[in-house]
C-alpha cells in the first residue's frame, strides 16, 4: 500500500515539477528578450547604430540562448523521463525524414529479435525449463531398455503394480496413458487428449486443484472410475467461459457422461510434449467407459500384453537417482523371472518376446519427449538456434553499415551543431534517443514477428503446439531479454555518430570539401560480411528449395485426386461382431443411405488408405503365362474397397472396370491391379482377363487402376490388387466420402447418418484426405516451411546489406566516378565496373553456401523425395534468386552512381 | 563593452561570478541586465560578464536561496524579472568576501617574493 502511495505520490511529483519546468522556461525566455532588446536599445543610443545592426550585435554578444536555456534546467533539475519523452518525441520526428534508413534499421533489429525470441523460447519450453511442478528434479520417469529396440517408455500395468509394491526409493508411484478423445461442454466441442491417470498423480506432481478436488480413493476404486473428470484450466477458459459454478457440472468425454470435479492450473498441461497438451484428466478405471474396443479385451489392470501405461514417481528424500536406478534394475531382473514363471502356460511367451527388458531410471523432466522426437527437435532447434544467432548477428552488421553510412550523411549537421555549442553530451543523449526509438519499434515489430512465428510453428509441428496452445505467446521473460538486447543495440548504435565526430575536425567537416571515405581494409571487410550473408541465404534457400522439392513431389505422388474434398473416417462393427452378412448388408446400408444425402456425392469403404504408414501385404502364386503347373509365390501389397471406391477418391480406372453389384459373394473371385502389377508380372501388357491364385483361390483380374504408394511416399511402390469388400469382409474399414459444394453439410451428414447406425458401427475422427497425407509429412513440411522462411528473412537481410554497402560506396566514391566521368568513362562502363566488382563477392556467397549445402547434404538425404541435393537444378534456382535480389538491391546507389554530375563532384573535391 | 575595450578587459576569474552577483545586489534590487552593467561600471569596465553565463549564475543563485526574485514593470513599459539578496545571500557574501581576501593576500604576498 505504502508503496503504491509512494508512486502516485512520485507521479503527482513529477506533473508538477513538469508545470513549473513550463513556466521556468517562459520566464526565462521572456527575461532574455528584456535583456536583448535593452542591449539593443543601448547599442542604438550610445554607438548610434541602426535597428537592424543593433539587434544583429545583441544576439551576437548574448551567445546561444538555447545553451542558456539547457544550463538553466539541468540548474532546476530537468526531469529525466519528460527529457527522455521530448528527445524521443524528436527522434520519432527525425525518423520520419529518413523513411529509408529508419524502415531498413527497424527491419534489421524486429527480424533478428523476432527470430531469435521465438527460437530461444521454444528451446526453451520445450528442452530446458524443467516441468512446472515444486521439487521437479526429484521426479523420476520409470521406462525399460530393450537390448534390441532401444527405449520402452510405457510398460503394462501389472508391471506398474509390481514396481509400485515393490520399490522403496521412490514413493507415489503413479501411471499414466494418454488417449484423443472429445469433449463436449455447453454444447461446443473440441478435440481433446485426455489422460487415464492412477490415484498418485496429482500427489506424485505436487500441484493444487485450481478449484475443486483431485480425485477421491472411493472414485479410484470404482469399476468404471466413478464417472468424474478434472479439466485443464485452459479448456475450462476456452470452452466453458470460465464458469465458476463448473464443479459438479457434466460435461461428455467422448460421448460419455462426467462430473466435473476439480480444475488444473494452467501452469500444468500434461507430462508428456509430444502430442500437446492434456485438457482432460479421468481417473484410470474409466477406459470401461471411454474405450469399448479396451473394454472388450482382458483388463488393463491384469494384461501384461498390453504395453500402454507410462510411470514416474518422486524420489524418497536423502535418496539419489542413481540409487532408484539400481533398485529398479534389480527388480525387473527379478520380475523377469517370476513374470515367467506365472505365464510359463500362457501361449504368449514372455520371456522371449521381451528377452532382456532392464528397468531404468531416468529424469521426469528429460522424459517428456519421445527420445526419437527429443534428438530430432535437439538436432533442429539448435541448429535453429546457431541460424537465428548467425541472422542475428549479420543484422547487427548490417546495423552497423547503416547507421555508419549515416553518420556520414550527417557529419556536416553534427558538426554545425557541434560549433553551435551543442554539448557532446546532449548530442549523445539525442542520438540514442534515436536508436533507442529505432530500437523500440523493432523490439515492437520483433515481438508480433515472434507471436505470428510462435503460433505458426506450434500448427506445424505437433510438440510445438505446448509452446502455444492456452499459454501466453510472449512472456515477460522473453520481453526483458528483448528489451536488454534492444537497448545495447541502441546504446552501442547511438554512440558511433559520436565516436566518429569526436575524433573529427570540425573546421574541415564544416567546410565538407574533404569525403568521409573508408580505409580500404573497412570496405573489404564491409563486403566479406555481406558475402557471409549471401552464403548463408543461399544455404537457407537451397534447402528450401530441396524441402519445397519433396513436398510437391510427396503431393504429386498421391493418386488420389482433390483430397481435399474427401473426407475419411475409420469405421468399424461395434463388438460383439455381427456373422458377415449381417456385416456387409450394415455396410451397404450405411453407403447407400450417405449417397442418399445431396451434400454427399459418393461412399465408398477402403481397407488400406494410400500414405497412411501401413499397407496389407498377402502372398500370391502367379501362374506363368498360360500354364498354371508352374508358378511363382510373390509377396504383394492387397487391399480391400468397395465399388465406388476410385471414384470416390479419384484414381483412375486405366483399363477394364472397377468393382460393381455382379462382384458378390456368390460371384466368381475378382481383383483390380495396379500399374506396377502388369509391368513387374506381365511386361506392362493388358493385365484384363488373367488370373493369379491367393491361398489356392483364382482370382480373375477385371481392373488396371493407377499406381499409388500405400505406406508413405519414401516407399517404393508395389505390385497390388483389390479385392471387393462383399467377396473379403473386414469388419474395420475407412469410409470415404466425396463431398459436392459445402464441407459443412457433408460433415452434419455424416454426422446425421452416423448417428442412425450408432451403437452398431463405431465412426471415428472425420478429417480430410488431404489431411490425412499431409500428417505423414509434418517434418518435411516444417523443413520447407522454416526454411523457406529464414531464407525468405534472410534474403531481405542481405538485400539490405548489399544496397547499404554499395550506397556507402557509391557516396564515398563520388568524386572518383565524377574524374572517371570527366575523362570521357560513359555511365555504362561506370555502372557496369561497380555491378562487376560487387557481384563477385556475392557470387562468391553464393559459391560458399552452395559448396556448403552440397556438403551437408547427405545428413537430410534420408528426408528427401524426388528431388537430389546433388542435382543441379536447386543450385541454379536458389542462384537465380540470389543474383535478382542482389541486382534488384544494386539499383537505387547506380542510379545515383550514373547520375553523378562530373562538374559537381569535382567542385565538391 | 565591446571589443574596443581592449587590453583593459578582463576574464572573470572562475568562481568569481557569483560573488560578483552578490555585490551588486548589496546595491539594491536589479534585473538581469542591469547587474551586468553595475559591475562592468563598478570595475571601470574591466570586469565585464559574459551574458551567456549571467542566467544560469543568477538561477543558480535562486536556487541556493542566495536571492530572490520577483516580476515587476520596469522603466521600459515591459516585465522584467528584479533580483534582491536574502538574509542567507547576505550571510554567504560576508563568507565570500573573507574568503576572497584572505586568498588574494596569500597571493599578492607569494608575488612580492623574490626568493625563499
Amino acid at each position: 500500500m505504502t508503496h503504491r502511495r509512494w508512486t502516485l505520490l512520485s507521479l503527482m511529483e513529477r506533473f508538477k515539477r513538469s508545470r513549473d519546468q513550463r513556466v521556468l522556461d517562459e520566464e526565462l525566455n521572456e527575461e532574455m528578450a528584456d535583456h536583448l532588446a535593452r542591449k539593443q536599445a543601448e547599442l542604438e543610443a550610445r554607438d548610434g547604430l541602426s535597428r537592424d545592426e543593433a539587434t544583429r550585435l545583441a544576439f551576437h554578444k548574448f551567445g546561444n540562448p538555447t545553451l542558456v536555456r539547457e544550463e538553466v534546467r539541468e540548474i532546476w533539475g530537468w526531469p529525466r523521463l519528460e527529457a527522455c519523452w521530448t528527445d524521443l518525441k524528436l527522434a520519432l520526428r527525425r525518423l520520419q525524414g529518413e523513411p529509408l534508413f529508419s524502415l531498413s534499421a527497424v527491419l534489421c533489429i524486429a527480424l533478428g529479435i523476432g527470430l531469435n525470441l521465438t527460437v530461444f523460447s521454444i528451446l526453451d519450453r520445450l528442452l530446458l525449463r524443467p516441468l512446472p511442478v515444486p521439487d521437479s528434479g526429484e521426479l523420476i520417469a520409470l521406462q525399460h531398455r530393450a537390448e534390441v529396440g532401444g527405449i520402452h517408455e510405457s510398460m503394462s500395468y501389472p508391471d506398474f503394480l509390481d514396481y509400485r509394491d515393490g520399490l522403496t526409493s521412490i514413493r507415489a508411484l503413479a501411471a499414466y496413458t494418454e488417449f484423443s478423445t472429445v469433449l463436449t461442454a455447453q454444447d461446443s466441442t473440441a478435440e481433446v487428449l485426455a489422460e487415464l491417470v492412477t490415484e498418485d498423480y496429482f500427489t506424485a506432481l505436487g500441484i493444487q486443484p485450481l478449484r475443486g478436488r483431485w480425485f477421491a480413493p472411493n472414485e479410484m476404486g470404482d469399476k468404471t472410475g466413478g464417472g468424474v473428470v478434472v479439466i485443464g484450466e485452459g479448456i475450462w477458459s476456452k470452452k466453458m467461459g470460465r464458469d465458476p459454478t463448473v464443479i459438479g457440472k457434466t460435461v461428455r468425454v467422448g460421448g460419455h457422461e462426467f462430473t466435473v470435479v476439480g480444475i488444473v492450473p494452467r501452469s500444468f498441461s500434461g507430462i508428456n510434449l509430444d502430442r500437446g497438451t492434456v485438457s482432460v484428466w479421468l481417473p484410470f478405471a474409466s477406459y470401461r467407459l471411454i474405450d469399448p474396443d479396451l473394454a472388450d479385451r482382458p483388463a488393463l489392470e491384469s494384461n501384461r500384453g498390453n504395453h500402454s501405461v507410462r510411470v514416474f514417481g518422486r524420489l524418497e528424500p536423502e535418496t539419489t537417482i542413481e540409487a532408484a536406478g539400481a533398485e529398479v534394475t534389480s527388480l525387473s531382473d527379478s520380475f523377469r523371472e517370476s513374470v515367467w514363471q506365472r505365464q510359463k502356460h500362457a501361449w504368449v511367451d514372455w520371456r522371449q518376446s521381451a528377452p532382456t527388458w532392464k528397468g531404468l531410471v531416468i529424469r521426469l523432466d528429460r522424459a517428456r519427449l519421445n527420445p526419437d522426437t527429443r534428438a530430432t527437435l535437439q538436432t533442429f532447434l539448435f541448429s535453429l538456434a546457431a541460424i537465428s544467432s548467425l541472422f542475428f548477428g549479420f543484422a547487427l552488421c548490417n546495423l552497423g553499415l547503416i547507421f555508419s553510412a549515416r553518420v556520414a550523411r550527417l557529419r556536416k549537421e553534427i558538426a554545425i551543431r557541434m560549433a553551435l555549442g551543442v554539448s557532446a553530451g546532449r548530442l549523445f543523449q539525442q542520438s540514442i534517443s534515436e536508436s533507442l526509438m529505432l530500437a523500440l519499434l523493432g523490439l515492437l515489430a520483433g515481438l508480433l514477428i515472434s507471436a505470428g512465428f510462435t503460433s505458426w510453428l506450434g500448427a506445424m509441428y505437433p510438440p510445438f503446439r505446448a509452446v502455444t496452445e492456452y499459454g501466453s505467446i510472449i512472456e515477460a521473460r522473453s520481453l526483458v531479454v528483448g528489451l536488454c538486447a534492444g537497448s545495447a543495440v541502441a546504446l552501442l548504435l547511438g554512440a558511433l555518430p559520436l565516436v566518429f565526430s569526436a575524433r573529427r575536425d570540425l573546421i574541415v567537416d564544416l567546410r565538407s570539401m574533404h569525403r568521409l571515405s573508408a580505409t580500404r581494409g573497412l570496405v573489404e571487410l564491409r563486403r566479406v560480411l555481406v558475402a557471409g550473408q549471401v552464403a548463408l541465404c543461399t544455404v537457407l534457400i537451397a534447402g528450401a528449395i530441396l524441402f519445397l522439392g519433396t513436398l510437391r513431389n510427396a503431393v504429386r505422388a498421391d493418386i488420389t485426386h482433390e483430397a481435399g474434398s474427401v473426407l475419411m473416417a475409420h469405421v468399424r462393427m461395434a463388438k460383439p461382431l455381427p456373422p458377415s452378412e449381417d456385416g456387409l448388408s450394415l455396410y451397404a446400408n450405411l453407403i447407400r443411405d450417405l449417397e442418399d444425402r445431396p451434400s454427399i456425392k459418393s461412399a465408398a469403404l477402403v481397407f488400406v488408405v494410400p500414405l497412411g504408414g501401413r499397407r496389407g501385404g498377402t502372398n500370391v502364386d502367379l501362374p506363368a503365362e498360360g500354364d498354371l503347373a508352374s508358378r511363382r509365390t510373390l509377396q504383394v501389397d492387397f487391399n480391400v474397397a468397395t465399388p465406388k471406391y476410385f471414384e470416390t477418391v479419384g484414381i483412375p480406372v486405366i483399363s477394364g472396370r472397377p468393382f460393381d453389384a455382379r462382384d458378390n459373394e456368390k460371384a466368381p473371385r475378382v481383383a483390380v491391379v495396379n500399374h506396377e502389377w502388369t509391368n513387374s508380372f506381365y511386361g506392362g501388357r493388358d493385365p484384363i482377363g488373367k488370373h493369379f491364385l491367393r491361398n489356392g483361390e483364382r482370382y480373375e483380374i477385371v481392373g488396371l487402376v493407377r499406381d499409388g504408394s500405400f505406406r508413405s511416399v519414401r516407399h517404393e511402390v508395389k505390385p497390388c490388387f483389390y479385392v471387393p469388400l462383399s467377396q473379403f469382409y473386414l469388419p474395420a474399414m475407412h469410409l470415404e466420402i466425396r463431398h459436392r459444394a459445402s464441407m459443412q453439410s457433408a460433415l452434419a451428414d455424416l454426422r446425421g447418418v452416423g448417428l442412425q447406425y450408432a451403437p452398431r458401427l463405431v465412426i471415428g475422427t472425420v478429417r480430410t484426405l488431404e489431411e490425412h497425407r499431409n500428417a505423414g509429412l509434418e517434418r518435411e513440411r516444417l523443413a520447407a516451411a522454416l526454411l523457406s522462411l529464414l531464407g525468405g528473412l534472410t534474403l531481405i537481410l542481405a538485400a539490405v546489406g548489399v544496397f547499404s554497402v554499395l550506397a556507402a560506396y557509391v557516396v564515398e566514391r563520388t568524386p572518383e566516378v565524377g574524374i572517371r566521368v570527366a575523362l570521357g568513362a560513359t555511365r555504362r562502363q561506370i555502372v557496369e565496373s561497380i555491378v562487376l566488382r560487387e557481384m563477385r563477392w556475392v557470387m562468391g556467397g553464393v559459391a560458399a553456401g552452395a559448396a556448403f549445402v552440397f556438403a551437408a547434404s547427405r545428413l537430410v538425404e534420408s528426408l528427401l523425395f524426388g528431388i537430389s541435393a546433388s542435382s543441379a537444378e536447386p543450385y541454379l534456382l536458389t542462384i537465380t534468386v540470389l543474383v535478382v535480389t542482389a541486382a534488384l538491391s544494386m539499383v537505387g546507389p547506380l542510379v545515383k552512381a550514373a547520375a553523378i554530375d562530373p562538374a559537381v563532384a569535382l567542385r565538391a573535391e | 563593452m565591446d571589443r574596443k575595450g581592449g587590453a583593459a578587459r578582463a576574464e572573470i576569474p572562475v568562481g568569481s561570478l557569483d560573488l560578483m552577483l552578490l555585490k551588486a545586489l548589496t546595491w539594491g534590487e536589479m534585473h538581469g541586465y542591469g547587474l551586468a552593467q553595475r559591475i562592468q561600471q563598478g570595475s571601470d569596465g574591466v570586469l565585464i560578464v559574459e551574458e551567456g553565463s549571467l542566467y544560469p549564475a543568477l538561477q543558480r543563485l535562486r536556487k541556493n536561496g542566495d536571492v530572490d526574485a520577483e516580476w515587476r514593470l520596469s522603466d521600459t513599459g515591459r516585465r522584467a524579472r528584479y533580483y534582491a539578496l536574502t538574509q542567507k545571500g547576505r550571510e554567504r557574501l560576508t563568507r565570500e568576501i573573507e574568503t576572497y581576501a584572505r586568498v588574494s593576500k596569500a597571493l599578492r604576498h607569494l608575488l612580492a617574493m623574490d626568493s625563499i
